[in-house]
């Protein structure tokens, strides 16, 4: 595997694709916070029943 | 390549001292950050094991004052060599260094969360090493199973600081976890597809998913006996209605794959060394990868194999031995391609490299005695024998401490800039693999003799195999401080080392780029065909 760079991406093209990725990032982050908390609460629902 | 030739451009300008390493966030300073502190825990951790095999050397009581105090410092041990050194090694260590790099990203995703992951091990490690000398420590075994470590056993605050201290490490590798998913799902180089990521990437993603899903329960079980403890809840005390078998329930659900969670990562950079050593690519790319996410998947659902002698019911305990032996049909799939990687190939034995093979050597051995121990028939003689901590000590203290052995000598030239000397590395290859067979291997005739884990004393008939136990763990350890001093020749008087120094073989991207890579590596994307 290699890295060969045909064409940098303009100064727009990247600003664009840095943004996309920025916000794309945050929604996986936000999933994933969503999953810890819900394993978090099925693992201490036993409080709830005592 | 554009990036090897231009190693300390406008691309190299680092910011000041405390600045790049109090409130870094570049992922390359974070690696290097863990890794220091994963090699100064491993002092703590192994220097304890000195101390036990001391007082295991002869019969009676040597250097402990009493039980408890033997089992609060095993405890340490196991909860130090887990949490702060095997983990910070592998994932936070060798994962922040490569798995952007691998990819063709810039940096992680969350640079600034990536910084509070590893200062939050501080406190932890902190309080944990303080717990030591508080009361009567923290001695319920790194399990911490209720009601031995309820406030009737451990009534000092010991147990709560050893609590906490897992709540903040946990907490940093669910930080972590998340932080390497969204790298690797979100901040790959285009053209870099998840078929084409190299397996130590593969094995960082399975990774963190089973952090992300097992430590959150783990964090829930400690907050229920935090809560037993403190604010007279009675989850886990039959006396309220509640149930100590629940704790080991959840526990294990994070445990075992736990396991997993420490040997993956080791997975990945076998994988590697391997293909690179054989100048050949890994057999079976795709197997060996969907190996991973299998042994992941299927590590969640064997987690009371632990508990065959809790009481639970016959036909509870058939389902977990079947679905134990599944895991090694995957294992089994990793052993085969690494083998058939090796095989035909042009093999240089070469440090990183020896310790791959040992790698495979100690993880098979461990592999079949985990066999052995999924019986639940069989587990009924030897649960919380020497049987069982050979056999964990064979996967996790051989195979993942030669998996960062292995990463280390692979990727110390790319890191620091500097190469190994290579008689050196294969002396301390030699010395360790010595140093822990003799220390692991007899505990296998110990337990079979029954001595069992967690007591400081045994029968005179077993003195023995616990010498040469012994004996042992000091050539592992004068192998350990060794490896320092290899280290130090390597920092001082290493050679430079080029960008692709093992040549053919090594194909992924952080062989492109200069050694040690520029401060930030990729400020152009790089394009995968």
């Amino acid at each position: 595997m290699t890295a060969p760079l045909d064409r940098p991406m303009t100064q727009e093209e990247r600003a664009v694709f840095d943004r996309r990725r920025r916000l794309r990032n945050w929604a996986i982050l936000a999933v994933l916070v969503g999953l810890v908390a819900l394993f978090y609460f099925i693992s201490v629902a036993r409080l709830l029943r005592t | 390549m554009a990036y090897a030739a231009d190693a300390h451009a406008h691309d190299d300008h680092k910011p000041s001292f405390v600045k790049r390493w109090l409130f870094s966030t570049n992922h390359k300073d974070i690696g290097t950050l863990y890794i220091i502190f994963a090699l100064f825990a491993a002092i703590i951790g192994i220097g304890i094991s000195f101390l036990m095999r001391l007082e295991l050397q002869t019969p009676g009581m040597q250097i402990f004052a009493d039980g408890q105090m033997w089992n609060a410092w095993v405890s340490a041990h196991g909860l130090i060599m887990v949490f702060f050194v095997i983990m910070p090694a592998l994932i936070g260590g060798f994962g922040n260094w490569f798995v952007p790099i691998m990819i063709g990203a810039p940096d992680m995703a969350f640079p600034r969360l990536n910084n509070i992951s590893f200062w939050l091990l501080v406190p932890a490690f902190l309080l944990l090493g303080g717990s030591l000398f508080v009361g009567e420590g923290p001695g319920a075994g790194w399990t911490i199973y209720p009601p031995l470590s309820d406030n009737m056993y451990h009534p000092s605050p010991a147990m709560d600081m050893a609590l906490f201290a897992l709540h903040l490490a946990g907490a940093s590798s669910i930080l972590g976890a998340a932080n390497f998913i969204t790298t690797i799902f979100n901040m790959r180089a285009p053209g870099m597809t998840l078929h084409k990521m190299p397996l130590f990437v593969w094995s960082m993603l399975v990774t963190a998913f089973l952090l992300l899903l097992a430590v959150p329960v783990l964090g829930g079980a400690i907050t229920m006996l935090i809560t037993d403890r403190n604010f007279g809840t009675a989850f886990f005390d039959p006396a309220g209605g509640g149930d100590p078998v629940l704790f080991q329930h959840l526990f294990w659900f994070f445990g075992h794959p736990e396991v997993y969670i420490m040997i993956l990562p080791a997975f990945g950079i076998v994988s590697h060394v391997i293909s690179t050593f054989s100048k050949k690519p890994v057999f079976g790319y795709l197997g060996m990868a969907y190996a991973m996410v299998a042994i992941g998947v299927v590590g969640f659902v064997v987690w009371a194999h632990h508990m065959y002698t809790s009481g639970i019911d016959v036909d509870t305990r058939a389902y977990f031995m079947a679905a134990t032996m599944v895991i090694a049909v995957p294992t089994g799939i990793k052993i085969f391609s690494w083998i058939a990687t090796m095989w035909g190939g042009s093999i240089k034995l070469d440090t990183p490299m020896l310790f791959a093979v040992g790698f495979i050597f100690l993880f098979t051995m461990g592999g079949v005695t985990g066999v052995v121990l999924a019986n639940a028939g069989i587990t009924q003689i030897l649960h919380n024998t020497y049987y069982v901590v050979a056999h964990f000590h064979y996967v996790l203290s051989l195979g993942a401490v030669f998996g960062i052995y292995c990463g280390i000598y692979y990727w110390i030239g790319k890191m620091s800039g500097r190469q190994y000397p290579e008689r050196l590395g294969k002396i301390h290859f030699w010395l360790t693999f010595v140093g822990v067979n003799l220390t692991f291997f007899p505990m296998h005739f110990l337990g079979n003799q029954g001595m069992p884990r967690r007591y400081p004393d045994y029968p005179d008939a077993m003195t023995g195999w616990n010498l040469i136990a012994s004996v042992g763990s000091y050539i592992a350890i004068a192998s350990f401080l060794f490896f320092f001093y290899v280290m130090w020749v390597t920092l001082r008087r290493g050679e430079q080392a080029a960008p692709n120094y093992w040549g053919e073989g090594a194909t992924t991207l952080e062989w492109q780029v200069s050694s040690p890579p520029p401060f930030h590596t990729f400020d152009e994307l790089p394009r995968i065909r």
